[in-house]
């Protein structure tokens, strides 16, 4: 299973990379190689390290190591097909780990960007309600449960497509470079992760990397439905695809307009939740 | 950290992973009792790792002092 995790790691690290080569082609710029972030995790590997002294040396260390550890389990209930609620909830985790982040460094870029990865705590909302909709279609939150749901039944994807798009938006706000990554705005320098470089960073890369196949994975499991490995792999980069399009043709929002965006599309899926639960009650 | 201990850290935690594993892959253990050792024994091997890459070619620190 480790060889599963470090293949899993390293392929979330090439999506990025793909993503970022696309949004630069999109925009005519030629781009890195799509294996820019595998050799970015290499280079900081290799850089100078130390701890600032106006950080809180434990939580700066040991946050790195949570980062990590709670996407290494992530990967295990993906993998299990456990509860699609323990997924979730690693993934309100890693706000709390990006605050963490941000707090523990001591500069103020930092705690800005930690700051602002708590409002950006706006689009778990949506995830609430889409999470709500698959269990009412459903009947269990277990990933199994669900696969074997669309098995009989089809695509979530066809039957409940604005749960979907809400779950989209939801992967879309962790993307990088994307309209709702205000978390890591450049006037904030790099946001949470400033002070981290070196060794730390490097870690922040190998948590990036699995965070993405993680959410892209649960992203197919949850709407497709049971894939064999290759079609996995064909989905996971036709996501990227989708989502690197999305970032490369819309702005970074204002932290008040991405807030405000993500609590009206909660809004829209509250009243989309409602009807399916008249619809099918 | 010298050299030597990040190096030992490494490999003590890259056979903990690498035992975990085998041990599921015969089906000695379930996925959880493989998924509870490999969760804190990985990001701390990846650490280790990179900490033996780099030790002792550490810098000095540079006080932020803009606030």
């Amino acid at each position: 299973m480790i060889a599963e995790l470090v293949l899993a790691t390293l392929f979330g690290l090439l999506l990025l990379g793909i993503h970022r080569k696309l949004i630069a082609r999109i925009q005519r710029r030629p781009g890195p190689p799509i294996w820019q972030e595998i050799l970015h995790m290499l280079k900081f590997s290799f850089k100078t390290t130390w701890i600032p002294v106006t950080a809180s040396s434990t939580l700066f260390v040991g946050v790195v190591l949570i980062a990590i550890g709670i996407w290494t389990a992530a990967f295990y209930v993906l993998v299990s097909g456990g509860s699609l609620l323990v997924i979730l909830g690693i993934y309100m985790l890693h706000k709390i780990v990006e605050h963490g982040f941000g707090l523990s460094s001591g500069s103020p870029y930092g705690k800005y960007g930690g700051v602002r990865s708590v409002i950006s705590a706006a689009s778990e909302i949506p995830l609430f309600v889409s999470v709500a909709v698959i269990a009412v279609y459903t009947q269990s939150l277990d990933l199994s449960a669900i696969m074997h749901y669309q098995q009989v039944n089809g695509p979530l994807l066809l039957i409940a497509f604005p749960a979907a798009c809400a779950m989209f938006l939801v992967i879309l706000s962790k993307m990088p470079f994307g309209p709702f990554s205000i978390v890591e705005a450049k006037e904030l320098v790099s946001g949470y992760k400033t002070e981290h470089f070196g060794i730390w960073r490097a870690g922040l890369e190998v948590c990036n990397g699995l965070k993405t196949f993680v959410l892209l994975a649960t992203f197919l499991a949850v709407f497709i439905g049971p894939l064999t490995l290759p079609w996995l792999i064909i989905g996971m980069i036709l996501l990227i695809v989708i989502l690197a399009f999305s970032c490369a043709i819309t702005p970074m929002m204002s932290p008040f307009d991405s807030v405000t965006i993500q609590v009206m599309v909660t809004g829209i899926m509250l009243v989309y939740a409602a009807i399916i639960l008249v619809v099918l009650s | 950290m010298k050299k030597t201990t990040a190096a030992r850290i490494f490999w003590v935690g890259a056979v903990i992973c690498t035992i975990a594993s085998g041990l599921y892959f015969m089906g000695m253990i379930p996925l959880a009792v493989c998924a509870a050792v490999l969760v804190p024994s990985f990001p701390v091997t990846v650490l280790a790792l990179f900490f033996w890459w780099m030790a002792g070619q550490s810098g000095g620190d540079i006080p932020f002092i803009g606030y």
